[in-house]
């Protein structure tokens, strides 16, 4: 129970450090969000689009390495985000390994078993779509983002409750924290909290997080706070460079995908 | 549970992402036209929570394995279908967009696969009638448990059908849900159990949340009716491609007794049936004719349903007309 607690604290951290990575990045964050989701969602739909036996998915690792070279995000970030997919992509793909006996013909006349490379391209799609996500909200502030979901037309009050849970997820942790250090100045000689004490600290977690967060939203009412204003606030128009690069990075995203088909066509 | 991008196929992904648009748009519609704004910080703070909760794995005992809530019936218990609907399709977009658990293109089959099942069928069918007024523990208890049971079950089966039908296992369809649903009986037990804590302590410590919302509510009979009809155009769309190719149990029985295979058939009468049958049967054999493959079973089965359905609205106007001469 301690760790889960520890685990949530530092995932929130690592959201912070995404927060402060993305407002910081001056190259990208100047271009609009529903232009980096539609280009996030673009790429996505083309590195799914690769059969299960298509090594041709490899040649999508030129646009992570070069966006890598550029932002220099913190490794770390990455590979923790990785292992959260992980599980249950390896399970799905270790079964192709077990049950998949047909062999396939790679190029350069290697052949393997058919399983084998199933797994390796659904390893290679997890990692571009990971890759994908983390590029979107490493360059966008989560603002922007509210704001280009907006721009798509996603319900108003969806795009709130994106952001108000969000904000609320540090404000439980606030109260989190606060209520850990009371239990442990009452009960000094305990290394955690009881079992028996965490349905209490829960429910009264959730009661002391529901007052604030009632108390923060009548304090943003008072200040003239409007929904659909807010909201539609960060909503950008595109500009006519921002459509070309769009434009640009979908013709270079169908092009690799040609070139995938011709990769395999020369394979087989 | 949740389904992660490398997992979807884009055929998939796309008609979940079409599927969940449409339901988080009737949400937001819904959610608009009864709005409460004191409700707000009600549905954030929920939103945190299950977001929270749902970091939280636990063993699973027996099964070497763990999980987390999925959190869509303690939102629907609290808040009600549709904005309980909004709240977790927010808290899969965050989880998307910052954590990488799920991904954007399988966005739609998480917000269908965690929201669809718990809101809009647990919740409505199970939980309610068996919760009526929230006064009584052992209903509480009982319906939290049941309705986050089947939410979860319905759920990760179709988990099973979105992978299977993308198409990037070869993991065999029994052997894939033999793992899964009793996985997620365990967790649907555990969620179902820390849903009923919750709302018994909040019914004790701010019961104002249950008397406005929930006191003397009923299950709509459109409602009702809407989600029927959708579970039919699943199974005749989508599950029926799942079913077994060899012959049914009377076929199978009959083809055990008989020598030759086929029964031995003749007569004018007969052959004038037949006559009529091969002119009427457009789907014959649950296909269109001229058309093969799997749209022609998907076909079939979409319009088999929509001609029983207006042949049974047909009837019942009627039945009703006849009553009303009366």
């Amino acid at each position: 129970m301690k760790d889960s607690a520890a685990g949530i604290a530092s995932s929130m951290a690592s959201m912070r450090e995404l927060e402060i990575f993305s407002a910081s990045d001056a190259r990208f964050s100047s271009l609009g969000a529903p232009v980096k989701i539609l280009a996030s969602f673009v790429f996505i739909l083309c590195v799914v689009s690769f059969g299960v036996y298509d090594l041709g998915v490899m040649l999508f690792f030129v646009f992570p390495a070069a966006l890598w070279f550029v932002v220099k995000p913190p490794a770390r970030i990455f590979f923790n985000r990785l292992l959260i997919v992980l599980p249950f992509v390896v399970f799905t793909g270790i079964s192709n390994l077990i049950f998949d006996n047909s062999v396939v013909e790679l190029p350069f006349g290697f052949q393997t078993r058919g399983g084998a490379v199933s797994f390796f391209t659904i390893l290679c799609k997890a990692v571009l779509c990971v890759g994908a996500a983390l590029f979107l909200v490493l360059t966008t502030p989560i603002n922007a983002i509210a704001g280009g979901l907006r721009r798509f037309k996603l319900p108003c009050v969806l795009v709130l409750q994106t952001v108000l849970t969000l904000r609320y997820l540090e404000v439980m942790l606030d109260e989190a924290r606060r209520m850990h250090c009371a239990y442990s100045l009452r009960a000094p000689n305990l290394s955690g909290i009881r079992i028996s004490d965490w349905h209490k600290i829960v429910a009264r977690l959730f009661l002391r997080s529901l007052d604030r967060a009632e108390n923060i939203y009548s304090a943003m009412l008072c200040r003239g706070f409007c929904a659909r204003k807010t909201m539609d606030f960060y909503k950008t128009k595109e500009s006519f460079a921002e459509i070309a690069a769009l434009l640009c990075f979908v013709f270079a995203c169908v092009f690799l995908r040609a070139a995938g088909w011709i990769f395999k066509g020369a394979a087989w | 549970m949740h389904m992660a991008d490398a997992l979807v196929s884009p055929a998939v992904g796309g008609a979940m992402l079409a599927t969940s648009a449409v339901l988080i748009g009737i949400s937001a519609r819904k959610v608009r036209e009864n709005f409460d704004n004191s409700k707000i910080p009600l549905m954030g703070v929920m939103g945190a929570f299950v977001f929270a909760m749902q970091m939280i794995n636990f063993t699973i005992p027996a099964t070497g394995s763990s999980g987390h809530i999925g959190g869509g019936m303690m939102l629907a218990a609290l808040l009600g279908a549709y904005p309980a609907f909004l709240v977790i399709s927010a808290v899969l977009i965050i989880q998307a967009l910052f954590f990488a658990d799920g991904g954007l293109l399988a966005l739609g089959a998480n917000i269908f696969n965690m929201g669809f099942w718990t809101c809009f069928i647990a919740y409505p069918l199970v939980f309610l009638p068996i919760a009526k007024d929230f006064s009584s523990r052992t209903r509480i208890v009982l319906a939290s448990v049941l309705s986050s049971i089947i939410g979860l079950q319905f759920g990760s089966f179709c988990v099973v059908l979105e992978t299977l039908c993308s198409g990037v296992t070869e993991l065999p369809f029994g052997v894939f849900a033999g793992l899964m649903q009793p996985i997620h009986f365990a967790i649907g037990a555990v969620e179902g159990a820390l849903t009923a804590m919750l709302i018994l302590f909040l019914r004790e410590a701010r019961p104002e949340l249950f008397k406005a919302e929930n006191s003397g509510r009923s299950v709509s009979f459109k409602a009702v009716c809407g989600y029927l009809a959708l579970a039919s155009f699943v199974i005749a769309g989508a599950i029926s491609l799942l079913a077994s190719e060899y012959p049914d149990g009377l076929e199978w029985s009959i083809g055990k007794i008989i020598k030759d295979g086929e029964l031995g058939t003749g007569g004018k009468f007969y052959e004038a049936l037949s006559l009529i049958q091969a002119k009427l049967s457009v789907f014959a054999d649950y296909a269109v004719q001229g058309l093969g493959g799997t749209a022609s079973s998907v076909i079939a089965g979409i319009a088999g349903v929509l001609i029983v359905a207006l042949f049974i609205v047909l009837y019942a106007n009627f039945l009703k007309k006849r009553h009303c001469e009366r």
